[in-house]
């Protein structure tokens, strides 16, 4: 399939939330991925910071076929062993003490920002330029104002802050947040950050 | 804290780790998914980040980013300023916005890097890279910055 073919039928069937694709892509294999016509790539984009262990990793690959054999879905009225045994894993590896589970990383802050309001507190501050997601929430606190214009009016309450610097630490302090705050968030590596001037292509 | 991206090593999944008091404020029936935390994602998820915990990945990332990073400054290119980030998480700040014209120029030689924003160049790559991945990058990302360094003059890319 050559490009042509593959950029009109992405135009076609898609909606243009995103530019024409770079390559379509058929497989991959650790830090390789190939296109259709089988020229080889490095991957180091690793579907933007997502593929740990890169492509086809046996692991991955054994863990999605033997459970998918056994159990695939049950909705939250049932738990299950996996479930049970990461959100025990990650209470473990984070300090924290209990996990709610998402399908993805937007979902995740818009589950915070639903916690954030049962503080009763109202504001919930995010930095400048930072990253949070995409769904309606989240881009509220998402510091990006060519993301966030085309959907105004944002989030009740969400606001921004400059990048913490030494002063404005002081006003973000980490273990207790302003009483007029429901929580001070901070992501302390933002890929995105400083020269954004047009939209970025992230999800 | 939210979580997601590598958690599920490519299979979608996210999570959001409550501390302290925080754990606790919702309740039964103030918040769900019908798919959140099903035992496939779940699956998947614990077994990525045991793979991560017992091929000790995260030291791997630390020493590969340092890799990556002496190498990208070993380069000594124009269009380069700065390298931010952490581990393999590298954000390339460039000298010029130039950053797409530096993804196409990779693309062209076999490599995948993103632009991250006009100026910044942004490299995640999978946390098992090794000696052949570093220096097959660094060869790549060479020859693309030194590409767009000779057909961009500076000043021609305001």
């Amino acid at each position: 399939m050559n490009a042509s073919t593959f950029t009109t039928r992405f135009r076609a069937a898609m909606m243009p939330t995103v530019p024409s694709p770079l390559a379509m892509l058929s497989h991959g294999k650790g830090a390789r991925v190939w296109d259709v016509e089988g020229t080889e790539y490095l991957d180091f984009l690793g579907g933007i910071a997502v593929n740990a262990l890169g492509h086809a990793h046996p692991v991955f690959t054994r863990a999605v076929s033997a459970q998918a054999e056994r159990l695939a879905h049950i909705s939250n009225y049932f738990a299950s062993e996996p479930e049970l045994a990461l959100a025990e894993r990650l209470t473990r590896l984070t300090g924290g003490d209990a996990v709610y589970f998402t399908n993805s990383g937007t979902e995740a802050i818009e589950a915070a920002v639903k916690l954030a309001r049962r503080t009763g507190r109202p504001r919930i501050l995010s930095l400048t330029g930072s990253f949070h997601g995409r769904t309606m929430g989240a881009l509220s606190l998402t510091g990006k104002p060519v993301l966030q214009d085309p959907f105004r009016p944002l989030l009740p309450g969400s606001s921004r802050s400059r990048r913490p610097s030494r002063r404005s630490r002081r006003r973000w302090p980490t273990t207790s947040p302003p009483s007029w705050s429901s929580r001070s968030r901070a992501r302390p590596v933002s890929s995105t950050c400083r020269t954004a001037t047009s939209p970025p292509r992230e999800n | 804290m939210a979580l997601a991206k590598g958690l599920g090593g490519g299979f979608p999944i996210g999570a959001l780790v409550g501390f302290g008091a925080a754990a606790q404020l919702l309740q039964p029936g103030q918040h769900g998914s019908t798919y959140g935390g099903n035992p496939l994602a779940t699956a998947v998820a614990g077994a990525v980040l045991a793979e991560i915990e017992d091929a000790g990945l995260v030291a791997n990332a630390a020493l590969r980013g340092a890799e990556l990073r002496a190498a990208i400054a070993g380069m000594a290119s124009p269009l380069v300023a700065e390298l931010s980030g952490r581990g393999l998480l590298i954000g390339v700040v460039l000298t010029r916005p130039v950053a797409k014209e530096i993804v196409a120029a990779a693309q062209e030689r076999g490599l995948i890097v993103n632009a991250a924003a006009e100026s910044r160049v942004r490299l995640a790559p999978p946390l098992i890279i090794g000696d052949a991945e570093v220096a097959e990058f660094t060869e790549k990302f060479a020859a693309a910055l030194a590409a767009v360094a000779a057909s961009t003059p500076t000043g021609a890319t305001a």
